[in-house]
């Protein structure tokens, strides 16, 4: 044919040029104008997310939470700890302590918000797993690191940034005594099964967390003092929610530098696993009920200095308004 | 009654640095291998692998320790220029010598990260490992009610704080590493910030001695920038 005569033009797919080269590939995205990132979003255009609640039959509580591909699964499940080990007189055994210097006198000053206790008997297990396939970088075995520190994470901002579960709500008590006595314990069981893995894990896992525990609903548990055992009511009208405290969302960004020609940087919003794996800096804001701020992190470069971090802020705060919505809509 | 923060060099015969950093009652020791061959699945072709290791005070590594290495590893690989030295692996190892409280909670965590990075960062210098610029960490707590603000506070000091936040500065003051914890508002944020900066930063050369007498106290900064001189002069006495 007379076509074929001409020589070969070096071109090839975007797909390519996103595998050969990563970063210009995200940069050539960035340097149009208007920005767009290679999913079509904006550079402050957070994924939109989708709850449904309660959904796994067997669990207290349950929320599936999906935010663009990543999708996680969220199963609260209570289970008793009992305080008084064995029956009838030989009750008051056994005491499950984690560390020789918390006793009962050191729960009563309450200034750590309930953590000392809640943490000396492991009174909520947090445990994200990522299941087999979820992404590319899915290596079968035990937890991988990544795993291990988003666990570490949720569980940091579950206990000691937002105090969300007073111990209070937790304890079963003897409330015939003359003096009240904790009796047993609620142990919430918080499990993560991330389905599908496209970035951003923390924020989606955060709102699971969230929204599973907000739907959970526990038996009516109490002491009776004739079989000296915890008792619970199967009556499901009886049933009671948790009392949780303020709600916190967080919203995570990546930040890469060197966009424009004076080495301009730009965050983006809710990063995409594509994205996370070329931008090395990474911010993580949590914000309160009432716009107030209940954590940042941000690590992995020098790019974003304070105004970067007001912005973040600025777009978490937006972003904690739509997870709010979205979950005060799903449990009515 | 605080307790200074003191910091040494070079004490570890048979790793290729060695550093440690001690501040209030929280001590650690780091040392650095590298660069060295790497582990064929971590091996990278263009640039070194970084590992962070953490080893507790007491008993065996768990899920705080993961949480501590990938938040020192994010601060600190930054700062390395990796891309001098591919294919090989850049280990840091920190070992826990004393924590703050027995209890295994946050505020104790938190307590061990400016110790951490400060010398994990010393020990890189002393490894002679290619640095973009250093970094110093310090802790700020800010207090309920009066909002005062206490550098380099004591464990008591963080319980009764409002927020408690862990920052590290480049020797030229930009901002490398946020772990902020609490509940407060971006313009609390901003004098936290200024006052780590304040502790942070080490003279840029040539005003070595006149203007950074008014910060009274010695700072972070400066050091563990007296730390490596103290021992370049050592090093380098055979020249004099």
């Amino acid at each position: 044919m007379a076509s074929s005569t001409t020589p070969p033009v070096l071109s090839f797919p975007p797909q390519t040029f996103q595998k050969l080269s990563p970063s210009s590939y995200l940069l050539r995205h960035l340097q149009s104008t208007p920005p767009i990132r290679p999913s079509g979003r904006s550079p402050n255009v957070f994924r939109e997310p989708t709850i449904h609640t309660n959904s796994l039959s067997h669990a207290h509580g349950s929320a599936v939470v999906r935010t663009g591909d990543t999708a996680v699964v969220c199963g609260v499940r209570g289970e008793i700890l009992s305080l008084t080990n064995g029956e009838g007189k030989a009750k008051g055994g056994v005491v499950v302590l984690r560390s020789s210097e918390d006793n009962d006198e050191g729960f009563v000053g309450e200034e750590d918000g309930g953590e000392g206790e809640l943490r000396a008997r492991s009174l909520i297990v947090t445990n994200l797993e990522l299941g087999t396939g979820c992404s590319r970088d899915y290596h079968p075995g035990p937890p991988s690191d990544f795993a291990q520190t988003t666990t570490s994470r949720l569980h940091r901002l579950l206990l000691s940034t937002t105090s969300l579960i007073s111990p209070e709500s937790l304890r079963i008590s003897d409330t015939h005594a003359t003096e009240i006595e904790t009796k047993a314990y609620w142990v919430l069981y918080i499990d993560i099964l991330c389905i599908s893995l496209d970035g951003n894990i923390l924020d989606t896992a955060w709102a699971s967390v969230i929204a599973a525990l907000r739907s959970t609903r526990l038996p009516r548990a109490y002491w009776d003092a004739d079989l000296e055992a915890v008792v619970c009511d199967p009556d499901l009208a009886k049933y009671t929610g948790l009392q949780l405290g303020q709600l916190a969302f967080t919203a995570s960004f990546a930040v890469i530098s060197g966009v424009g020609d004076d080495g301009k940087s730009v965050i983006l919003s809710d990063p995409d696993e594509f994205e996370e794996s070329v931008c090395e800096e990474s911010v993580m804001v949590c914000i309160k009920e009432g716009g107030k701020i209940a954590r940042i992190e941000k690590g992995g470069g020098l790019a974003c200095g304070m105004e970067g971090l007001g912005e973040c802020v600025h777009r978490a705060r937006n972003r904690f308004d739509v997870w709010e919505r979205l979950v005060k809509s799903a449990l009515v | 009654m605080t307790i200074p923060s003191t910091a040494s060099l070079g004490f570890l015969p048979r790793s290729d640095g060695s550093a440690s950093f001690s501040q209030g009652r929280t001590s650690v020791i780091a040392s650095v291998n590298g660069p060295m061959e790497v582990r064929i699945r971590d091996e990278l072709p263009q640039e070194a692998y970084i590992e962070v290791i953490v080893r507790p005070a007491i008993g065996v590594t768990g899920t705080r320790e993961k949480y501590l290495e990938s938040r020192l590893l994010s601060a600190l690989k930054p700062i390395i220029l990796r891309s001098n030295h591919p294919r090989t692996l850049i280990q840091i190892v920190v070992q826990v010598v004393q924590s703050a409280g027995s209890e295994d909670n946050a505020i104790t965590t938190l307590l061990l990260l400016a110790p951490s990075l400060n010398a994990a960062v010393l020990a890189l210098l002393d490894a002679g490992v290619p640095l973009k610029s250093v970094l110093s960490a310090t802790t700020v707590a800010f207090l309920k009610g009066s909002g005062k603000l206490i550098v380099e506070p004591e464990l008591e000091d963080l319980k009764k704080a409002a927020s408690k936040h862990v920052l590290a500065f480049t020797s030229a003051g930009l901002l490398g590493f946020v772990e902020s914890e609490g509940e407060f508002e971006y313009e609390d944020f901003e004098r936290v910030v200024e006052a780590g900066r304040n502790v942070c930063s080490a003279g840029r050369e040539g005003d070595d001695n006149d203007t950074k007498m008014d910060t009274g106290g010695q700072g972070v900064g400066e050091l563990m920038r007296k730390v490596v001189r103290e021992k370049v002069e050592k090093d380098l006495r055979w020249r004099a």
